[in-house]
């Protein structure tokens, strides 16, 4: 169970029509990347508030991104030394970091630490099923694409991700059980885990697909049903107009 | 649990001569026939390699016989699938192969879906379903989050909100600790008293031949002996079968569940 795994609640994200919360998510995540330092501060403290309400834990849920956050940091350090403006703080060899260049190094890295916490919030109070449901009615008008194939395969994507990394996990085991991690050659390593672990997966997928036909798969299915209600309309409006706000502050 | 005879009652399903090849050659089925009557619980013994899968898979329509024809209700089960595997439902032996859904209810609702039932009408069937196997509460729950009888219980969830005459099972016990095989087996005997006719496939006939009203020995391929367990019970070694422990003893294959001790 992680901070982006979805759990039960009763707060309004969770009672939002999934289709909403998409496009709430995109206009969100666009308007993000150009915010500056005041409107992105008081949207970060609205954003705060918004994880307490859908049941995350803000501390475990900053350690979960400890890997995201080694990102972050190649992103503020690339930022950094790409800008020359403002007063020259040092120089390595050619390399000059400045005033200006750690202002818009954090602001880059926080941008960016919103959106995955929008994201977050996005899928902690959304059902997979419901994520399904809309990606299925927003390809329904895409020419040449089967939405509810596609909306099977994000269902199935969801499924057995865990599958496969539990998978995983007993094979590593069961190599190093056997020695496996005296072998010094990363690539071997890698190989040999790949291999069994596709193995494995064609084998469970071949599984699968068999018992999908004997519970009667068809693609010709009954469609999701959704239920858009005034408070969809309230939060999409608020939304837009946050949105508006921190593109143009 | 009812014993029928074959021959007193229609039968529901007619397996008749019936053999299947793999593309390379081999033989898996050979030459199988019997009937299945409303009701009935067989079991379906034999060692690993020995068709019993294979033969369940035929059963449900998932494979076609090279030769031979298998009926349900009169009807060839192979010129309407669909019918076939709604009234026809197959647990398989891992299932975590067979849960689709991301959620409890979602793979519940996979069957209904498919049958484009409305989806009021397959709320109310999938809750029902739910709740009678003691799942209600647990309808939101990652179905990867689930214990082993869980999701057993889930794979069967998934069979019944479809409504069938017949459950086919394979192994249906496998990588089930004793609670959890327990709760299946007297979940088993409930759905057998509900009317449901069921086939379970496995090696492990100690926990459910007591259940049974028919036994059905396969080997190579071949069905060497149908009957009342009681007839039969003695000879699985030579089939490459565990013989259950009471028989072994001279005594009546003993009630699997209610041998234990309850907290």
């Amino acid at each position: 169970m992680t901070p982006f795994t979805y759990r039960k609640g009763e707060s309004h994200y969770h009672r939002l029509d999934p289709r909403y919360k998409l496009i709430m998510l995109a206009l969100v995540s666009v308007s993000v990347l150009q915010a500056a330092f005041i409107p992105l501060l008081v949207f970060s403290a609205a954003l705060a508030q918004a994880m307490v309400r859908v049941g995350i834990h803000i501390p475990t849920a900053l350690k979960h991104l400890k890997f995201f956050f080694l990102l972050l940091l190649l992103i503020f350090l690339a930022r950094t030394v790409s800008e020359q403006s403002g007063d020259t703080l040092f120089k390595i060899y050619k390399l000059q970091v400045t005033t200006g260049g750690i202002r818009l190094g954090v602001l880059t890295a926080w941008r960016f630490l919103v959106v995955m916490l929008a994201g977050m919030i996005f899928s902690r109070s959304t059902r997979p099923s419901q994520v399904k449901s809309a990606a299925q009615w927003f390809l329904k008008p895409v020419p040449f694409i089967p939405e509810k194939r596609a909306a099977v395969m994000i269902g199935l994507a969801i499924r057995f991700l865990p599958l496969i990394l539990q998978q995983a996990e007993e094979l590593s085991l069961a190599r190093k059980a056997r020695g496996g991690d005296l072998r010094k050659n990363p690539v071997k390593r890698i190989t040999e885990l790949a291999v069994g672990l596709m193995k494995k997966s064609f084998r469970t997928a071949d599984q699968t697909a068999l018992a999908m036909a004997a519970r009667g798969f068809s693609e010709d299915r009954t469609d999701p049903s959704f239920h858009p209600s005034r408070l969809d309309a309230a939060y999409l409006v608020l939304t837009g107009t946050t949105a508006i706000l921190l593109f143009v502050c | 649990m009812v014993f029928t005879d074959p021959n007193r009652l229609p039968p529901l399903l007619q397996v008749e001569h019936v053999s299947h090849h793999y593309p390379d050659g081999g033989t898996s089925v050979s030459n199988v026939s019997f009937n299945v009557c409303k009701g009935e619980f067989i079991v379906l013994a034999g060692a690993n390699g020995s068709g019993k899968t294979t033969l369940l898979r035929l059963l449900n329509g998932l494979l076609h016989p090279s030769a031979g024809d298998i009926r349900y209700r009169g009807k060839p089960i192979i010129k309407n699938p669909e019918h076939t595997r709604k009234h026809i439902g197959m647990v398989f032996q891992d299932p975590d192969t067979q849960i689709v859904g991301e959620t409890v209810f979602d793979d519940t609702a996979f069957g209904p879906e498919n049958l484009k039932l409305p989806r009021e009408e397959i709320d109310k069937t999938v809750h029902a379903t739910l709740d009678s196997l003691g799942l209600g509460h647990m309808k939101d729950r990652c179905p990867s989050t689930l214990s082993g009888g869980e999701k057993r219980r889930l794979a069967l969830s998934g069979i019944l909100v479809m409504h069938p005459e017949i459950i086919l099972l394979d192994e249906p016990f496998s990588n089930l600790d004793y609670p959890g095989a327990a709760g299946l087996l007297q979940l088993l005997e409930f759905l057998n008293r509900d009317g449901i006719t069921l086939i379970a496939a496995t090696h492990d006939v100690e926990k459910i031949i007591d259940k049974a009203g028919r036994m059905i020995i396969m080997q190579n391929g071949t069905i060497v002996a149908d009957g009342p367990p009681s007839l039969h019970v003695q000879a699985l070694e030579q089939y490459g079968i565990r013989e259950p422990c009471a028989s072994r003893y001279g005594m009546k294959p003993a009630d699997w569940v209610n041998g234990r001790k309850r907290p």
